[in-house]
């Protein structure tokens, strides 16, 4: 019997085994062209991890304008639902590089996981003018600034990271108490519902949802991107140390066409509000009209050098790196 | 279903819930009708097919067999009934992470999770259908002189057909859920991410219009299981009463 036993539970052990190859054989989803190491000048695939958002717009365009193509760079945008799902995908090497703001990545350095941050991924606002970024609270709302945020609920896309970060920041700068201030999470798609049903007091959301919530006659109290710094570096590509040291000359022909594409991005504004159509389900009416976030080629450093540190200030990262061990120069 | 529909309507319309984040469902089925002259609709319809029809396949390969052979002798579902017992309540779902990391976020990791979750249900239909056969039919056979074989295929399989074409109805369902939540959580292309497109770019209609595309797609593979299993068992007992009420 205890023999049976183990013969039979071997037995269904094989089938999902069999379940498992059979899976490995019928395929399709991946041609196996992006791990490669490529010998310099070589042409490449790269899975590149993004969110549906404006914020990659660069990406799409350099594709279509041949950025990628004269560094013999064919891109593959891998969407991944959130930014949480990104981080695994580089490490684990499905996707070459991923896209992510720079507080999950700071948080991630600090937790000792192996990667470098390559290039800007996008800026935000110069100042609360044109923030893609905002608090929003109901009209008729007794929170009119930023210090009437204390002891009230405020939803935010991740607790302990760039939200809050930035949130935090403001009410410091105030001299109000950051710390009375409950944070709930709530996903952007979620957080204007949540607002007009009154279960949180103030969200904090990223376009589309900006225009969304000023058009449903919602008021900004804050924008916390541009409360850490004006021209915040807001997200960056990153890769892991072990793609950067096999595969250096890749990297470089990636950080160049991209921050070809980011120049380009920033100069025609018009062609990005197109482009981001193809790729996320904003309503064309609402991508014409919503603020966009900056690009440029270059690491804003002395905002990510202050995002450092403010995610010690508030205790995000207990020993965050040092801003020479976060960025790959080339 | 009509009520249901129109209170929904009233639900939106009344204020209950917000319009500008619950349609009225007048408004979600107007998405609905102007999606279905797009192509971006029915290639998401296709992947989705594609990891169901996959995942069901696999499950159906493998858990009849394995089934049958489960079913016929009493030592080997002693045997087996701990573990499938152990196995079975594992939602797919938590198997994500682990479909991620071999498979990654494409088709692969659909199919495997469609694959096991639809491979349960099948199998433990198909064990209680092969043991439900009528004993003294087996006998019979048996004394009239038929091979392990041809007891099998005339007296097993045909007694045990219309609980493994119930496993098949109940698996495809599970294999569409699967395989929609795949493509909601890991971003496989198909109607869930479709969905999260729509999510994450604030077009709540278009998000209500293709859920409502989903349930619609499911309704169809459960209608079209009852027909098929309808002329193909309509020699069976079980299909005789079926006949006239529905």
């Amino acid at each position: 019997m205890r023999c049976g036993t183990r013969h039979t539970a071997a037995l269904l052990a094989a089938a999902l085994v069999a379940m498992a190859t059979a899976l490995g054989a019928c395929g399709g989803g991946d041609d196996g062209g992006g791990g490669g190491s490529a010998a310099a000048g070589k042409p490449a695939t790269l899975n590149v991890g993004v969110i549906p958002i404006a914020d990659v717009a660069p990406l799409y365009l350099g594709i279509k304008k041949g950025f990628f193509g004269a560094e013999k760079l064919t891109i593959k945008p891998v969407l991944a639902e959130g930014g949480a799902a990104i981080v695994p995908a580089v490490i684990s090497g499905g996707n070459q590089i991923g896209f992510s703001n720079t507080t999950s990545l700071v948080i991630a350095k600090s937790k000792k996981l192996p990667i470098k941050i390559i290039s800007q991924g996008d800026i935000g606002g110069t100042s609360a003018a044109d923030a893609p970024d905002a608090v929003l609270v109901k009209k008729n709302s007794p929170i009119r600034s930023a210090k009437d945020l204390v002891g009230k609920t405020v939803s935010v896309n991740t607790l302990n990271n760039v939200g809050p970060l930035g949130i935090n920041t403001g009410l410091d700068k105030q001299g109000a108490d950051y710390k009375k201030v409950k944070y709930v999470e709530v996903p952007f798609p979620d957080a204007l519902g949540a607002l007009e049903a009154g279960r949180v007091d103030a969200a904090w959301v990223v376009e589309p949802f900006v225009t969304a919530g000023t058009a449903a006659g919602y008021r900004v109290v804050m924008n916390p991107f541009e409360q850490v710094a004006p021209n915040l570096t807001v997200a960056t590509y990153f890769t892991t140390e072990k793609y950067i040291s096999e595969n250096k000359d890749v990297v470089d022909r990636f950080v160049r066409a991209i921050n070809k594409s980011m120049s380009y991005a920033q100069a025609h504004p018009d062609e990005v509000r197109q482009i981001v159509t193809t790729y996320t389900k904003i309503p064309p009416k609402v991508a014409q009209v919503m603020k966009l976030p900056q690009w440029g080629p270059q690491l804003n450093e002395a905002t990510i050098q202050r995002t450092i540190e403010l995610t010690k200030t508030y205790g995000f990262a207990s020993s965050p790196p040092s801003i020479g061990d976060l960025l790959y120069k080339g | 279903m009509a009520t249901v529909l129109a209170v929904f309507e009233l639900l939106s319309r009344g204020g209950v819930i917000h319009r500008r984040y619950f349609p009225a469902i007048s408004d979600t089925l107007a998405t609905l009708w102007h999606e279905l002259f797009t192509g971006e609709l029915w290639n998401a319809v296709g992947h989705t097919l594609e990891g169901w029809a996959l995942g069901l396949g696999i499950a159906i390969a493998l858990a009849v067999p394995l089934g049958i052979l489960i079913g016929s002798g009493r030592l080997l579902y002693r045997a087996t009934r701990a573990i499938i017992e152990f196995l079975r309540p594992i939602p797919s779902v938590a198997l994500i992470p682990l479909a991620v990391l071999v498979y990654g976020s494409g088709l692969e990791s659909k199919v495997f999770l469609a694959a096991f979750a639809s491979f349960w249900p099948l199998l433990v239909q198909t064990v209680y259908g092969v043991q439900d056969v009528d004993p003294v039919a087996t006998d019979t056979a048996r004394s009239f002189g038929f091979s392990r074989a041809q007891r099998l295929l005339r007296v097993t399989l045909p007694s045990a057909v219309p609980y493994i074409a119930t496993g098949v109805r109940i698996s495809s369902s599970v294999a569409l859920i699967l395989a929609v939540t795949a493509e909601l959580v890991i971003g496989a292309a198909g109607l869930g991410r479709e969905i999260n497109l729509a999510r994450s770019g604030g077009d709540v209609r278009l998000m209500y219009a293709l859920i409502v595309a989903t349930g619609l797609l499911g309704w169809v593979l459960s209608a079209l299981f009852t027909r098929l299993e309808r002329r193909v068992l309509h020699w069976h007992p079980s299909q005789r009463t079926a006949e006239g009420s529905a």
